[in-house]
């Protein structure tokens, strides 16, 4: 009798261990590496770039929030006080391109691109300013 | 020694004429913004900001994607996102501002630091407000950077906190924003 109590108090204290393992966990989680995840949609800047110009909304109903793999030509490489680095996909003749900011630790992958070559670029889309753009990017091997 | 007089009056007239024309913008602006309580701080960047600066028409514009903002912490920006500013169905916070004064004063080689009073309207959260502020410019080396600062309640942007979480989050945000250098727009 007394151990069946015994065992019951020693379930419950694992219960209660377990949930604020999970609840520490989750709330120091830190935003998730899109590296392992595969992309939903894979197009290519020129399209993305006409499909945002041609309709916001509803273009955004289709990528924003989403993993997207975008194939395109390296436009511009903007180096932001060597933090944040930007690379834009797209025609020069075009003003809207796929601004592509890259994961902090995916800095190095950028290092030797150079204008003009045609790369492979996965982010997140969040929306529409002047450009579309990606966030959390990782180069796409 | 009269066309003199005239070439100089020319000359100014001319530089006014091509400063007023003037249209600035960044697409790398930075929105911060920041609130405390006791039990929670929060805080995000947003550093793909597009601020759109016109002279000429004494206007100033910001828009910034809700879902371009990153925080420390996922969850918080999990939340952020799906419960408070529903960035799926409000994908932008767009600021539209007029200078109370002459925003001419910001276009100059001369290197100086003004600050101006702007005027505007927040959108976010589907839901427009009257924002008054003022903004800090910069011209240094002919660059032209930005520094502003407001602080705005949620409730007045229909944001909805939790009654559970209610004294976790602060009921009014600081929003800091910085732009380092406009560009010249062609």
């Amino acid at each position: 009798m007394r151990s069946k109590k015994k065992y019951i108090a020693l379930a419950i204290v694992a219960v209660i261990i377990a949930i604020a393992i999970y609840a520490y966990k989750e709330y120091n989680r830190k935003t998730k590496d899109i590296n392992s995840i595969a992309a939903a949609v894979n197009t290519t800047a020129a399209m993305l770039t006409k499909e945002y110009a041609a309709d916001e909304n509803l273009a955004n109903k289709k990528y924003l929030g989403k993993i997207i793999l975008v194939n395109g030509t390296i436009n511009e490489i903007q180096n932001l006080q060597d933090t944040a680095i930007t690379i834009l996909l797209g025609d020069s003749l075009q003003t809207s391109k796929v601004s592509c900011t890259i994961s902090n630790n995916n800095l190095a992958a950028t290092k030797n691109y150079k204008l003009g070559q045609i790369v492979s670029i996965k982010g997140i889309c969040t929306g529409y300013l002047m450009d579309v753009e990606l966030n959390n990017c990782v180069v796409e091997k | 020694m009269i066309s003199k007089i005239l070439s100089i009056i020319f000359l100014q007239l001319f530089f006014v004429n091509a400063f007023a024309q003037t249209k600035l913008f960044t697409k790398t602006g930075t929105i911060s913004f920041y609130s405390k309580t006791s039990i929670e701080k929060i805080e995000a960047v947003n550093k793909k900001v597009l601020a759109v600066l016109d002279v000429a028409l004494n206007k100033i514009e910001f828009s910034a994607l809700i879902k371009g903002f990153d925080f420390e912490k996922a969850l918080m920006q999990e939340h952020f996102n799906e419960n408070y500013l529903e960035s799926d169905k409000y994908p932008k916070a767009i600021f539209k501002g007029k200078f109370d004064e002459e925003a001419t004063l910001i276009s100059s080689a001369v290197d100086k630091t003004v600050t101006l009073k702007i005027s505007g309207n927040l959108t976010l959260h589907g839901v427009t407000k009257p924002v008054n502020t003022t903004a800090t410019f910069t011209i240094k080396n002919k660059i032209v950077s930005a520094t502003s600062a407001f602080t705005i309640l949620l409730s007045d942007y229909n944001i909805k906190i939790p009654a559970l979480v209610s004294n976790n989050i602060s009921k009014q945000v600081q929003i800091k924003i910085n732009i380092t250098s406009f560009q010249e727009m062609k």
